[in-house]
C-alpha cells in the first residue's frame, strides 16, 4: 500500500486543512503560553529567582515555548498537510479495519459494535 | 536495607474503611498544597479551552476533502507515536513511578528499559502487521473469534472490572492536585475531578483525543524537564545524589541491577522476576492487548507508519524515567520525610510537593497542567473502555441482543456516567496506597497477564481449542489473585509488592498456560477456515512495502536502535 508521499497529492492549499492541522493548535498553543510566561519571567522577582535555583526559569521556559510555537507554526507552511482526495486512494489500499467506514470502524474502546449511522458521506466513492 | 518491604497499602477492609473516614473528615488536610498565581491559573483555563475547543471543532468539521484527513488517513508517524506514548503517560508515570523512584530508587528504571522498550518494539515489528493483516478490530473480539463466547465473556467482565479500578486511580491522582491547590477535602475533589471528566469524554473522540495527546505531551515535557533539573541541581548534583542515596539506602538503591541474585536484596526482585515476571509477562500483555495503544498506531497514515509508530514512541519512552525516577530520588532529599507516614506526605505527592517548592509562577501553572491533563485524559480513556464493552460485549452480547443502535446509544451513555460514579469509588480504595504504581502493577498480574496468556498462545498455538482461551483466563486470573493473597497474609516472602506482581504473574502465565494445553489436546482443533486471519502466518497477507522505505525507516532498524539506547542508558546510569 502506497503513503500519500508516494503519491502527487494536493498539499493544501486549503486554509481549513491548515487549521485543522496538530501543528497549528500545538504551536498557537506554545505561542500563547510563550508570549505570558515570557512576560512573567520579564516582571519576575528576585524572590522568584531564588525559588528555582537561582535561574530566571519563567524567562527562559516562556522563551522556550515562544520558539516552540514559532516552530510548530513555520513547519506546518514547510510541509503542509497532503490532503488525499477520494479517488486517489482506493478502498482496497487500506487495511480491512479502516475500509468503508474509516477510522470510526475502529473501535474507539475494545469492543465496540459496528458504528452507528456515519453523519458525514464515507469518503470513498 | 531490609529485605523484606512494608506492604504499602494494605487491602484489607480495615485500611479502606480508614481511608474512607479520612477522606470525609472535614478538618482532613492534606500534606501538600499548591498555590497558584493567577496567572497561573490562567494558562490553566487556556489550555483546557483548547482541549475543549479541539473536541468540539473536530467533531464538525465537515468539508469532504478534510474528511479523509481528520478521519485518520493521513495522520503521519510522529503525530500516532507521539500521540501512542502520550497515551501512556498518565498518573501511573508521573505520580505512581517518581513515588517508586522514593520508595525502590534506581531499580524503577527497569519498568520501563526492560519493562516496556522490547513489548513496544515486539508491537511494531511483529503485532502490527498480524493486526492489519487479521480480520481482529480488538481484543475482545479476537477472543470470540478465535476462541468462544466464554472466553469473550470473561475477558469482557475482567476488561470492564479492571477498567474501573484504574479509573480509579487516574481520577484519585487528579483529586490529589486539586486537593492540594484548592485545599478541599479529597473526596470533594474527587467528585468534581470525576464532574470536569465527564464532560471531557462526552465531547470526545478517537481524533481529538490524539491531537489532546500530543499537546500534552509537550506540555509535560515543558512542567518535567526544568523540574528534573533544579531537583538534581538542588540535591548537588547527580553524582552527589546518587553518592548520598547509596549510602543511605544501600547499593541496590542507585545501581538496578545490583541485588537482583536469587535470594538477593533489591527491592524490586531477582533477574528472573524481571525478566520474564516483569519484561514478558506484565510489559508484553500490556502492549500487546492493550488497544488504547493499538488503536492510535491504526490511526496512522499507512502500514509502514502503523508500524513505526510504537516504536517511534519508544525513544521518548525510553527517557521518561529520567523525568519521573530521578526527581523522585532526589525526593528523598529535598522533601525530608516523605512517604514515612504520620502528616508527612506520601510518595505519590512527590512530584506536586516538587512543583510547589522549586516552580515559580508560569511555569507552575505550566508543570500543573501537564498533571491535570494526563491524568484527565487518562480517566476518560479508561472510563470510554469500560462503557464500550460494557455496552457492546457485555449488555448488548449477553444481557439485551438485537436492539436498535439508538437504544445502545443510551445505555451507553448511562454507562459511562455509572463508570465515573464506580471510579469515585474506587479512587478511594485507590486512596489507601501510598504508592499507586504498587497498585497497579498488582491489577495488572491479575487483569492483563492472563488475558496475555490466552491471546499470545492462541495467536501462535494452531491447535489450541475453542475452549482454550477461557480456561486459560479463568485459571491465570485465579492463580495471580491466590498469590497475591498468600503474599498478603504472610505465607509466601517476596522483597516487596513489586516482587509480588512479577512471580505473580510468571504463575498466572504458567498456569494458564498450562491449562490450555490440557484443554486444547481434549478437544478438536479448530478448522482452517476458522482460523484464518486469526493466527500468525495466516493473516490476510497485506504485502506492505517495506522495501520502498529507506533502511534507516524500516521497524526493524529503529527498534534496534531503541534499544541500543537501553543499553547504552543503562552503562550510563552506573557510571554516575
Amino acid at each position: 500500500m502506497s503513503s500519500p508521499e508516494e503519491r502527487p497529492g494536493e498539499a493544501a492549499r486549503d486554509p481549513l486543512a491548515l487549521l485543522f492541522d496538530i501543528r497549528s493548535f500545538t504551536g498557537a498553543l506554545f505561542l500563547i503560553f510563550g508570549v505570558i510566561v515570557t512576560i512573567v519571567g520579564l516582571t519576575a522577582s528576585d524572590a522568584d529567582i531564588e525559588k528555582a535555583a537561582g535561574i530566571n526559569l519563567s524567562l527562559i521556559i516562556g522563551i522556550i515555548m515562544l520558539v516552540m510555537g514559532a516552530l510548530f507554526i513555520a513547519w506546518l507552511f514547510v510541509s503542509p498537510p497532503e490532503i488525499l482526495h477520494p479517488h486517489e486512494m482506493t478502498e482496497d489500499e487500506l487495511p480491512e479495519q479502516l475500509r468503508h467506514h474509516g477510522l470510526e470502524a475502529i473501535p474507539e474502546h475494545p469492543g465496540e459494535g459496528e458504528p452507528p449511522t456515519r453523519r458525514r458521506p464515507p469518503g470513498g466513492h | 536495607m531490609n529485605d523484606r518491604e512494608d506492604k504499602s497499602g494494605t487491602s484489607s477492609v480495615h485500611s479502606l474503611g480508614k481511608g474512607l473516614s479520612m477522606s470525609l473528615a472535614a478538618d482532613n488536610v492534606s500534606a501538600l498544597s499548591l498555590d497558584l498565581a493567577p496567572v497561573d491559573l490562567v494558562l490553566m483555563a487556556i489550555y483546557f479551552s483548547f482541549v475543549l475547543g479541539i473536541g468540539f471543532a473536530l467533531k464538525r468539521a465537515v468539508k469532504s476533502s478534510l474528511d479523509f484527513f481528520l478521519s485518520g488517513r493521513s495522520l503521519p508517524a510522529w503525530v500516532t507515536g507521539i500521540g501512542f506514548i502520550s497515551a501512556n503517560i498518565g498518573a501511573v508515570e508521573l505520580l505512581g513511578q517518581s513515588a517508586s523512584g522514593a520508595q525502590y530508587g534506581a531499580a524503577m528504571v527497569h519498568y520501563f528499559w526492560i519493562g516496556a522498550i522490547p513489548a513496544m518494539v515486539f508491537l511494531g515489528i511483529v503485532m502490527m502487521p498480524f493486526y492489519y493483516g487479521s480480520k481482529v478490530r480488538s481484543v475482545p473480539e479476537y477472543l470470540r473469534l478465535r476462541f468462544d463466547p466464554k472466553a469473550h465473556l470473561i475477558n469482557a467482565v475482567t476488561f470492564v472490572l479492571g477498567s474501573i479500578l484504574i479509573a480509579g486511580v487516574n481520577l484519585y491522582a487528579l483529586a490529589i492536585v486539586l486537593e492540594a491547590l484548592l485545599g478541599i477535602p479529597l473526596l470533594l475533589a474527587i467528585v468534581l475531578s470525576a464532574t470536569f471528566v465527564l464532560s471531557y469524554i462526552l465531547l470526545g473522540g478517537l481524533t481529538s483525543a490524539i491531537y489532546n495527546e500530543v499537546m500534552q505531551f509537550f506540555v509535560i515535557m515543558i512542567g518535567m524537564i526544568p523540574l528534573t533539573i533544579i531537583a538534581i541541581k538542588e540535591s548537588g548534583g547527580l553524582g552527589q545524589l546518587f553518592d548520598t542515596l547509596g549510602a543511605d539506602k544501600g547499593d541496590a538503591f542507585i545501581h538496578p541491577w545490583s541485588g537482583t541474585g536469587i535470594g538477593g536484596s533489591n527491592p524490586v526482585g531477582d533477574w528472573i522476576g524481571i525478566i520474564l515476571g516483569l519484561s514478558f509477562c506484565l510489559s508484553f500483555g500490556y502492549w500487546t492487548t492493550n488497544f488504547a495503544e493499538v488503536q492510535r498506531a491504526m490511526a496512522a497514515k499507512d502500514d509502514h507508519s502503523a508500524r513505526l509508530t510504537p516504536i517511534i514512541g519508544a525513544y521518548p519512552k525510553s527517557l521518561v524515567p529520567l523525568i519521573t525516577v530521578l526527581p523522585g530520588m532526589a525526593a528523598l532529599i529535598l522533601l525530608p520525610g516523605i512517604g514515612t507516614g504520620g502528616g508527612n506526605l506520601e510518595y505519590n505527592q512527590a512530584i506536586p510537593a516538587l512543583m510547589q517548592k522549586y516552580l515559580p509562577q508560569g511555569v507552575l501553572g505550566v508543570a500543573v497542567t501537564g498533571l491535570l491533563a494526563a491524568f484527565m485524559a487518562g480517566m476518560a480513556a479508561n472510563v470510554s473502555s469500560f462503557n464500550a464493552v460494557f455496552t457492546y460485549d457485555i449488555w448488548q452480547d449477553y444481557l439485551r441482543p438485537g436492539r436498535p443502535d439508538r437504544y445502545y446509544l443510551t445505555i451507553g451513555r448511562w454507562a459511562t456516567v455509572g463508570g465515573v460514579a464506580l471510579a469515585v469509588l474506587t479512587a478511594l480504595i485507590a486512596s489507601s496506597f501510598s504508592n499507586i504504581s504498587n497498585y497497579l502493577q498488582t491489577l495488572f498480574s491479575f487483569f492483563n497477564v492472563p488475558l496475555f496468556c490466552a491471546f499470545i498462545i492462541g495467536m501462535f498455538w494452531r491447535r489450541a481449542s475453542r475452549s482454550a482461551g477461557f480456561w486459560g483466563i479463568l485459571t491465570g486470573t485465579v492463580t495471580a489473585v491466590i498469590v497475591y493473597a498468600l503474599y498478603k497474609q504472610d505465607v509466601i516472602a517476596f522483597r516487596s509488592d513489586l516482587h509480588e506482581t512479577m512471580w505473580g504473574s510468571i504463575c498466572a502465565f504458567a498456569v494458564g498456560a498450562a491449562s490450555m494445553v490440557i484443554v486444547s489436546l481434549r478437544e478438536q482443533p479448530k478448522t482452517d477456515e476458522e482460523l484464518h486471519g486469526l493466527v500468525y502466518g495466516m493473516e490476510i497477507r497485506d504485502e506492505s512495502d517495506a522495501a520502498r522505505y529507506a533502511w534507516y525507516k524500516s521497524p526493524v532498524f529503529l527498534g534496534a536502535g531503541v534499544l541500543l539506547l537501553n543499553a547504552a542508558l543503562y552503562v550510563a546510569l552506573y557510571a554516575i
